[in-house]
Formats: structure tokens, C-alpha cells, sequence
């Protein structure tokens, strides 16, 4: 059967206006390239039916624990599970570990991974190969997920906001990557205080602030004719810029500032800085931005797993959940899909520090509200959650599935300027296509 | 190929002294005409020499770290000495700001955080120092990866409690820092490009298998006041004592136990702050561990990477060995990543592309070059300063830079240095010198100041008798007890106040908050701290040692007047550092100088410019002082691009210097050029 049928009016505008780009745009490529996209692609696309217009990412940095969290094993030996119980939830059948309470009322929105696995088991390289479905490389620097997003749609893009946000990144963060530098996200150093410095100074006045530019321009003269040809820096300056001086001007700038939610609102996420960021990522969708990502780092309990369990993972489950039931109350889930992705899982098996360590052979990433088929679990870990026993999930099929819940073609190629070949779903991902809805 | 044994060699190399110039010049030349004859026969022509002016922005920001004054600039330049480019050179290496800028360096590839706990402060502390007293490399690193105990006696210690619990990770870092090698992948299967396995890996941490994070002498100083070590058996055979005997020996062995404990609670923060080697310790395969030479929980070996033999390792010499290991000169590796890194550091780019990951980057373009430097940096000792002193001593360090960015990951022509925009700290700093003149002598004083009253409080604590430690335990769970109590008072103030609040009450409230505010003074700010409440003589003096982290002193200067290099690291989000790309502390050499939005928007809108160009600071002032425009222009263009306007610049700019406020706009305009962020 033709998959082509499958599509409705819209994504198959979609389909076309982005093969034509790649046709003509800017990834021609050699003969291997798949210039069409794989029926492979098509049917999931349809499936999801590219409901995912944003997307909240939620990345656990240092390595979340799974076996504590969405893989519980109450039946486990306790020195695996440790003194951590599941808990039943929303959906028969589907059981969390004890401090998902909160997240537990919202299952039936949620798809939970249970066999992701992959080979990079330290921090900056399992990060990496999360964000960008490819293994870090000296030579390149492959792009993360939202600056894939926006490349492969960007007609997509409206508004006056930037499109890609990162909420408490690290430095590591790929970024752009090899795309032009306008696909880069703007940073958020830090949530409450929101962005920064986006309105003129009272005693500058437009007058002065114009001229302050053109005269700019005209000091840049002699370098930028040395050396904006060559130097991608230089470039990236200059697009920050006329990039900076557009938001200056956007009605919309108050998606960033959090003085502007109710106290319910601040209550319900939590006080925490990753509370606050999640609170900003709801916003920032709400006005129009397509991808935020926000950070919660400290996952890494190599000593003392349960204690800090008890510490951080309510952190967790209050933003979360208050995220997803405020999405929904907004009517804003049917259109974004919220992504909760970890570099690796930990060792099942808790050592003697009472703590548990790197373990990129299984661990569990969640996804949730559009393009998702709610209240399903995906894929199975065997009894101490130590190995992928059914549907081993990759990082790549894992973005492959962000990538058909927002409508994008997984698979379709664009060169970097060395002109070698890249996915946003790597090499190998295939959509999961049972989670998607 | 003609090969040249670097000149310095047969010099007699003594610490801590300059060389002599002559020395440096030949040395220098010799480095330049290898690098030259490698250009050569691959037809790569070497850019010409850059100016003066573009001499003095690259020089002052390569070697201390922030633009010239326009003092420094103008001598400068209308100096008609021959020998200038050298003495600056010169005068600029032996100069505070050469530390400032290097301290930067390390603290970034080392991820340096100083306040995490105590260690995080001391460390810093001592690495400062080791920059200060130009320590040769070679020493510094081998008494980090040398150093156990309680980091108040060996500050060095640092290194392995920034990664306290998580050895495997450390030993990456390890190797990859001072070794340029990732074998990080090893950590969990064998590496699938490099030849390093999951063994191998596991060998090399093997070294440091004896690992354990617990204060070992605080655990000694409770069984010499408590008279009782848990590990010592009783002179009578258990199975030959009665019943009564054995209820008694139990019963007393449970008294000392919460004795112990007790006391215990006197050395709770240092258990973070120290670890040292269990000679009975040893590291085992992990529980998944899936290769034939091996299975889980087999004890593993110490064993070196790069074939090298580890023979006979005694338990207790396993950290000994490693840290002689990893920087020995015969380590093939350990000389020749940090002469790169040096390079680098100068240029801009590596000679090995990636410092970090030698096997998976492409051969050097000029490997007779990678092999001199190697030559050098051991005639030299190791001295970073003497052998930086070099490079910028080379024709290279002068030459154009290139106006093509190098291919990310290749090998890189150096026709001449790279086009960089300057680091964090570099704009910051630049910033802050242009508000308080030359301020790079003022230091912090603070970090030191709080890091020795720790040690002082650690060596009297360590020195108290058992009847003062007694004490000490006793206030210590007296004020734990108050603290509590305090602390559920005001919490049940807390909610009385806000349900009174909700119910409308507002008076009532009103009075409830005076309440708690009236009680958090009676107690002061101590109860928040952690300190030792109705403290004692004895507890006041081992007050320090007692907290969570080392007291807080007041710096010696207001932060606009120090270097960024006096101030704890890494930055917070959201500062001036951190969102022009600092460290983050979280990976080495962090730092990157990506553009991004919020830093246009940080030049164009934020206070930092402002301050700069309408308030009252050494730079807005000398601006409003400067009668005539075209000295006004002068001014400008040599306070922030180190040069003096060109004619054509003259003309097309002298108008908007005229008034006071088109100066400013005009001032702004600058601080936002690419020009201005980038040195050539």
C-alpha cells in the first residue's frame, strides 16, 4: 500500500514543501542520499499525524536512576531494588517507584520507554549521543534535536520568539552543531530571573539606539570585509545581533518573565530552580516557542542512591505532573509533547556506598501528551532491570519518535559542510510507531 | 630531514629563574625555522608580521588577559625602541596578569570548584598558589595525583574529592587531562576505536582501588578518647567467657559505641574533606562485566596503560606509583599534551587538533614541531611560564592571523595564529579595567584568609585533649538540640502567621512576623550557619572546623576591582562569566565562546555597558574630562581597540565625538563590534 494515502492534507503539504527543499535547498547530496522520505517515515508521520507543534524536553542530567523510577521490581532481590516500593497508578498495570506519586494520576497520557540501551556510559558522551542520536566525534559537532527541528521545518517557525530555548544547559550542550548558528538555541542561565537585558535602558533613547547600530555596522566595516567570509564565528556575531535587536521589539517577550504567574501557578510546580524552569517552559510554548529544553542536573549517585532519591525525585514529580495537568487545563498538551530523556540508567544492583552507578545497557526515558498514545509501556527490562529483553530501544529510534510526533521526517538527510551525510534520527532510528497516536 | 636539538638543552635549566633572553630568542628561532621548513614543503605560505598596534591588542589579551590602558596602549606605540615587541613580551610575562590569565586555564581544565565543601576552597587555594610560585608542571600534577588524608594537611587532596565517589570517572578525567586520552568509553565495554578494553581501564583505576572517603585520623582521635577500638579483640576467648561476662563486655562495648558516635558528630563535615588508602582495598570487575579475561567481582591488578610495566606495587605505594606513572618523562604522552596544551593556550589552536583526544585526531601537520616542543618542555622542566616565554618569543606569535577559521578537527596550517574572540573572563576583565585602571596586583585575600582559618581551627581541633573534645561534642548536640527547637518554633509561628493571614486577620499576622523576626535575632544568624550556639572558649576556636564550609571572609577589594581570577569558581548562571561562556566546571575545559543571544543583549541593554559609559568610573570620567574631539577619539579607539584611528576613521568618526552624549552612543557602538570582541 502506497503510504502516501495515508497522509492527510496538511502533512502532506508538510512532506512536499520539505522534500522540496531538499531537493533544492540546502541538502542535494550524492547518490545515497534519500532525498524522498522512506514510507518508513510517511506511515509514522501519519500516525502521530505531526500533532506535536512543541515540545517541553526534560533532561536529567548525570544519569537518572530507572530502576527507582519508571522500571520499578518490586519483586527483585532487595539488593537491587533497595528499600524503594512501587506504586500502582492511574493505568492497571503500569507501577512507578514510590516517589512518582504525583505522576502516577497521569499515566494515561504517558508512554514509558522501558528498553532504552546504548554503548556511552560517561557523562558527556552519553549526553551527546541523547541529544544528537550520534556518538561525539573530534571532527564534527552533530546538531541536538530543536535546532533539527527548526531546520528540517523552519516554515513552521512563526512569532517573534526564538524558536529554541534551553533552560539551565550546561556548557556541553551541542547546540546548533554544524547548522548555520541561527538554529542555535538562546540560552537561560537562569529561570526566575528569566531573559535578561531584552529592553533599552531608560536613559538610551531609540534615537540613540538606532544610531548606536548603524554606527556598529559601520566600525565592522574593514573586519567584516576581512573576515565574515571565513570565520563562522564572526557570522554567528553578527546573526546574534539582528537577532537580538528583532526580540527587542516582540510583544511576546513577557513568555520570560515568571513574576507574571499567579502564585498558584509558582506554588503547583514547586520552588525549586527546576521547578521555575518548568514553569518558563509552559509559558514559552504557550507564546509560540517550539522546543524548550530544560535541565535538572545532580542525577549522579554514586554513593548514597536512596537519600537523595528522597531529596530530588519529589522535585521531579511535583513539576512534572503540575506541567502536565496544566497543559492539559490549558488545552495546550493536544499540541505538545513533553520528553522526559537521561544520558544512561544506573546499575541496578546498589553497591556498597548504598549508591548505584553509570549503566547505559537499560534505562527508561518517558514521553507524554501529543502524538503520544497514552497509558503505554513500551518495551521490557528482565527481573533486576539489568537487561533489554524486549524492543531494545536506541537513542536514535527514541529522537526518530520525537521526530514523526512533530512531523518530521526522521531520516531525511542533510550534509553538514563537509558534505557528509546526518539524520536527525541518526544513522539507524525508526520511529516506535506503537506509542504513537 | 635536518633535526634540531632545541638550544635550551645545552643550558644548564634552572628553576624558578628566568632564562636568559638569549636563550629564549634562540629558541625561539629554532622553533620557527621548523615550523617554517614543514610550511615549506607543503607549500604553505606564512602570513606577514602584524603591526604595532595589532602586536599590542594580541600580546596584552594572549598573555595577562585583558586589553592594554590607554597608557599602556600609547607607550606603546609611540615608543621608537627597536627591542619593544621583546620587552613587552618580557615585562608582560613576569607581570601579575600572566598568572591571572593562567589560573583561568587551569581552573577551567581541571573544573575547579571552590565551594564545594572545604576542599573545594582549599584546593583552589593551593592551585593558586602553584600558579603564583610558577611550580613546574610536573610537580603540580604528581602531588595532586600523589595526595591522600584530610585535605586541611594536604590541600592537593582536592583533586580526588572533587569527584569523592566517583573514581572511575575521575581516572578519566585523569587520562584525559594530563594524557590527552579518551578511555572513558572503557569505564563500561572496550573501547570501540581506541585500543584501550574494559581490563585495561580497570587496571589503571586499580591504582587508586585502596580508595576509601572517610577521615581515617578523626576515626583514630575517638578511639584515643574513648579508649576503645572496635577492631581489637578482648584478651579472653569469646567462647570461653560465662554468660554474665559476655552480657558485660556487650554492654559495655554498646556504651562506648554511642560514645563514639557521639563524639563522632565533632568530625561529621570531615568525613567529606578527606579519604585516604585502605592498603587491604581492592578494586573488583564490575557486576556486568562480559569479557573472557575476567569475571564479576574478581579482584583487578594494578596495571598501566601504554604497555608500560607495572611490576611489584606494593598496597600501600598503588597512589605513589600512579601519580610517578602519569608524570614520569617516559610517559609518552604526559610531556607532549601539555606542550600542545601551551601551544594552544599561545596560537589558538593545537598542534594535535583535539588536546584531548590524541588517538582521534588526524597526524599533525607538523609532527617535527610537536616533537621539539616535547624537547623543550623538558629541558625546561617543566617551567610553563619559561617555555610560554618561547612561544610568544616566536615570529609566529606575531604574524597575520588567519582570515580562514580552521576545519573543526583538523589539522591546522599556522600560517599564523587564529582569529578568537576573547574568553569570558577577558571581556570581563577588559571591562573592569577600563572602570578602575590596572588592577591586576589586587587580590582577593578573602579565599586565603577563610582557607587558613579552617586549617588553624583543623589543627586545634586535632590538637584538644579528651576532655576538650568531650566538651566540644557536648555543646555541639546542646546547640543541635536548640537549633531544633528553634527551628519547629518558627515553623509553627510560621503557619500560625500565614493561616491568620489567610483568614484575613492582617493584625494579627502582622504581629506574628514581628515575632519571628524578633526570635531569628535573638539567636542571631548563628542557627543558620550551623554554628555552635552559647559557644564556649573551645568550641569558638574549633568553631570552623566544625561547619559545613570554611567561614566566609571579606575581600580585600569590591569584585569591579579584581581580576576574575580572585574570585570563587565557576560563576553562577546568569553572571557576566558564565553567560559569555566561563567554565562551568562540569566538564574539563568547559569554557567555550559560542555566540548567543543573551550576551548581545548583555552588551547592547545591560548594566555592565551603562556603568562603563554614564557613571562614575575611571573610563567615563577620562571621556568626560577630554576637552578636545579628536583627543576624544584618540581615547576611544585606544582604551578599546589598543590602536589610534586611521585617517579614513578620523573623518567618518570625529563627528559623533562632539557631544557628550553622541559620545557615549558612539563608546556603546564600539563595545558591541565584532572588533572589539575579537582579537586578531
Amino acid at each position: 500500500m502506497n503510504p502516501f494515502n495515508k497522509l492527510d492534507d496538511q502533512s502532506r503539504r508538510q512532506f512536499l514543501s520539505s522534500t522540496a527543499r531538499t531537493a533544492f535547498g540546502v541538502s542535494l547530496g550524492g547518490a545515497s542520499a534519500s532525498w524522498f522520505s522512506s514510507a518508513e517515515a510517511a506511515e509514522a508521520i501519519a500516525k502521530s499525524n505531526g500533532k506535536a507543534k512543541n515540545v517541553i524536553y526534560l533532561y536529567m542530567a548525570g544519569g537518572m536512576t530507572h530502576i527507582d523510577t519508571f522500571d520499578p521490581k518490586p519483586e527483585a532481590p532487595s539488593e537491587y531494588r533497595g528499600p524503594i516500593k512501587a506504586i500502582s497508578t492511574k493505568v492497571d498495570g503500569i507501577q512507578l517507584g514510590q516517589h512518582l506519586e504525583k505522576t502516577a494520576k497521569h499515566t494515561d497520557k504517558m508512554a514509558i520507554v522501558r528498553s532504552m540501551t546504548s554503548t556511552q556510559g560517561a557523562h558527556s558522551q552519553g549526553n551527546y549521543h541523547i541529544h544528537t542520536s550520534y556518538t561525539e566525534r573530534a571532527s564534527i559537532t552533530h546538531p541536538s534535536l530543536g535546532s533539527w527541528a527548526n531546520k528540517l521545518d523552519p516554515a513552521r517557525l512563526k512569532g517573534t520568539l526564538p524558536p529554541y530555548v534551553t533552560v539551565h544547559t550546561g556548557n556541553n550542550h551541542p547546540g546548533a552543531g554544524f547548522f548555520e548558528p541561527n538554529n542555535a538555541p538562546l540560552p537561560v542561565g537562569d529561570a526566575e530571573k528569566g531573559l535578561q537585558n531584552a529592553k533599552r535602558r531608560g536613559n538610551v533613547s531609540e534615537a540613540a539606539f538606532n544610531r548606536q547600530l548603524a554606527l556598529r555596522t559601520k566600525l565592522d566595516e574593514g573586519f567584516a570585509t576581512r573576515f565574515k567570509k571565513g570565520q563562522r564565528s564572526v557570522r554567528a556575531y553578527d546573526e546574534m545581533f539582528s537577532s537580538a535587536v528583532n526580540l527587542m521589539k516582540s510583544k511576546d517577550l513577557e513568555a520570560f518573565d515568571l513574576s507574571k504567574e499567579g502564585k498558584d501557578a509558582h506554588a503547583a510546580y514547586g520552588s525549586d530552580k527546576f521547578s521555575k524552569g518548568v514553569l518558563l517552559a509552559r509559558r514559552l510554548v504557550e507564546h509560540g516557542v517550539r522546543f524548550v529544553e530544560v535541565q535538572f542536573g545532580g542525577f549522579d549517585w554514586h554513593s548514597d542512591n536512596f537519600t537523595k532519591a528522597d531529596e530530588k525525585l519529589p522535585i521531579l514529580d511535583q513539576a512534572y505532573a503540575a506541567l502536565l495537568a496544566d497543559l492539559e487545563q490549558r488545552g495546550l498538551l493536544e499540541t505538545t509533547l513533553v520528553v522526559i530523556a537521561t544520558e544512561f540508567g544506573r546499575t541496578p544492583k546498589i553497591d556498597a556506598d548504598a549508591g548505584r552507578n553509570h549503566f547505559p545497557k537499560a534505562f527508561s526515558f518517558a514521553l507524554a501528551g501529543a502524538g503520544i498514545k497514552g497509558g503505554t509501556v513500551y518495551g521490557e527490562t528482565d527481573e533486576t532491570a539489568s537487561n533489554v529483553i524486549t524492543e531494545k530501544t536506541s537513542a536514535s529510534d527514541f529522537n526518530s519518535t520525537i521526530a514523526a510526533a512533530m512531523g518530521l521526517q526522521h531520516d531525511q538527510v542533510l550534509f553538514s559542510p563537509s558534505k557528509r551525510p546526518f539524520k536527525m534520527g541518526g544513522k539507524t532510528g525508526k520511529p516506535i510507531t506503537d506509542i504513537l497516536a | 630531514m635536518k633535526f634540531l636539538l632545541p638550544l635550551i638543552l645545552t643550558i644548564p635549566a634552572v628553576f624558578a629563574k628566568p632564562l636568559p633572553l638569549e636563550v629564549v630568542r634562540n629558541t625561539a628561532r629554532e622553533l620557527d625555522e621548523i615550523l617554517l621548513q614543514g610550511q615549506q614543503a607543503q607549500s604553505v605560505q606564512a602570513n606577514p608580521i602584524v603591526n604595532d598596534a595589532t602586536f599590542l591588542r594580541r600580546t596584552y589579551l594572549n598573555i595577562i588577559g585583558r586589553l592594554p590602558t590607554s597608557d599602556e596602549a600609547r607607550s606603546f606605540l609611540e615608543s621608537g625602541k627597536e627591542d619593544k615587541r621583546t620587552k613587552l613580551v618580557d615585562t608582560l610575562v613576569e607581570s601579575p596578569g600572566f598568572n591571572s590569565r593562567l589560573f583561568n586555564f587551569w581552573s577551567d581544565l581541571l573544573r575547579l570548584k571552590t565551594r564545594e565543601d572545604s576542599h573545594g576552597l582549599g584546593w583552589h587555594v593551593w592551585m593558586k598558589n602553584a600558579v603564583e610560585d610558577n611550580m613546574p608542571y610536573d610537580k603540580m600534577v604528581g602531588e595532586m595525583l600523589a595526595a591522600e588524608g584530610h585535605v586541611a594537611n594536604n590541600p592537593a587532596a582536592g583533586y580526588y574529592l572533587r569527584d569523592r565517589g566517583m573514581l572511575l570517572d575521575n581516572v578519566s578525567n585523569t587520562v584525559q587531562v594530563f594524557l590527552g586520552q579518551q578511555i572513558g568509553c572503557a569505564q563500561c565495554h572496550d573501547h570501540p576505536f581506541d585500543d584501550t578494553t574494559q581490563m585495561e581501564y580497570y587496571q589503571l583505576a586499580a591504582f587508586l582501588g585502596g580508595t576509601e572517603y572517610r577521615f581515617e585520623e578523626g576515626r583514630d582521635k575517638i578511639k584515643e578518647v574513648i579508649g576503645f577500638d572496635p577492631n581489637k579483640r578482648p584478651k579472653k576467648r569469646f567462647s570461653k567467657m560465662t554468660k554474665e561476662e559476655r552480657r558485660k563486655l556487650g554492654e559495655q562495648a554498646q556504651k562506648k559505641r554511642n560514645e563514639a558516635r557521639a563524639i563522632g558528630g565533632v568530625f561529621r563535615y570531615h568525613q567529606r574533606n578527606a579519604f585516604y588508602d585502605s592498603p587491604s582495598k581492592e578494586l573488583k570487575l564490575p557486576a556486568d562485566y562480559q569479557y573472557e579475561d575476567g569475571k564479576a567481582g574478581d579482584v583487578v591488578k594494578p596495571g598501566f596503560l601504554f604497555g608500560l610495566d607495572a611490576k611489584d606495587v606494593e598496597p600501600d605505594q598503588r597512589r605513589q606509583y600512579f601519580a610517578d606513572w602519569v608524570t614520569s618523562p617516559k610517559n609518552p604522552y604526559f610531556t607532549k599534551v601539555i606542550a600542545n596544551r601551551m601551544w594552544k593556550y599561545a596560537f589558538g589552536y593545537g598542534l594535535v587538533a583535539n588536546p584531548d583526544d590524541w588517538s582521534n585526531s588526524p597526524k599533525p601537520d607538523y609532527p617535527e614541531v610537536v616533537t621539539y616542543l616535547e624537547e623543550a618542555m623538558l629541558a625546561s622542566k617543566y617551567d610553563l611560564k619559561q617555555f610560554l616565554r618561547i612561544l610568544y618569543h616566536t615570529q609566529l606569535f606575531q604574524r597575520e592571523v588567519t582570515t580562514e577559521e580552521p576545519a573543526q578537527g583538523f589539522s591546522f596550517n599556522f600560517q599564523g595564529p587564529i582569529l578568537r574572540r576573547l574568553s569570558a573572563e577577558e571581556i570581563r576583565d577588559s571591562f573592569v579595567t577600563l572602570a578602575s585602571g590596572n588592577i591586576d596586583s589586587n587580590t582577593n585575600g578573602s579565599l586565603e584568609e577563610s582557607w587558613d582559618k579552617y586549617v588553624e581551627s583543623f589543627n586545634f581541633l586535632m590538637s584538644t585533649n579528651s576532655k576538650q573534645l568531650r566538651e566540644l561534642s557536648t555543646s555541639l548536640i546542646e546547640s543541635e538540640k536548640q537549633r531544633r527547637a528553634l527551628q519547629k518554633e518558627l515553623s509553627i509561628l510560621r503557619t500560625k502567621a500565614s493561616k491568620a493571614r489567610e483568614s484575613g486577620n492582617m493584625n494579627k499576622a502582622r504581629e506574628l512576623f514581628t515575632e519571628i523576626r524578633d526570635t531569628q535575632k535573638k539567636y542571631g544568624k548563628k542557627y543558620q550557619k550551623g554554628q555552635i550556639m552559647n559557644a564556649s572558649p573551645t568550641a569558638i576556636k574549633a568553631g570552623p572546623a566544625l561547619a559545613r564550609r570554611a567561614p566566609q571572609a571579606r575581600p580585600d577589594h569590591p569584585e569591579i576591582k579584581m581580576r576574575a581570577s580572585e574570585l570563587p569558581v565557576p560563576q553562577r548562571g546568569g553572571s557576566f562569566i558564565s553567560e559569555f561562556g566561563g567554565s562551568d566546571a562540569e566538564s574539563p575545559s568547559s569554557a567555550h565562546t559560542e555566540a548567543t543571544v543573551p550576551q548581545t543583549l548583555r552588551l547592547l541593554n545591560g548594566l555592565e555597558t551603562s556603568l562603563l559609559t554614564n557613571k562614575k568610573n575611571a573610563f567615563a570620567r577620562s571621556l568626560r574630562s577630554i576637552e578636545s574631539p579628536s583627543k576624544r577619539l584618540d581615547f576611544l579607539y585606544l582604551s578599546l581597540y589598543s590602536a589610534l584611528p586611521t585617517e579614513a576613521e578620523k573623518e567618518a568618526f570625529l563627528p559623533e565625538v562632539k557631544t557628550a552624549a553622541t559620545t557615549e552612543t558612539f563608546a556603546r557602538a564600539i563595545l558591541t563590534s565584532n572588533r572589539f570582541l575579537f582579537v586578531q
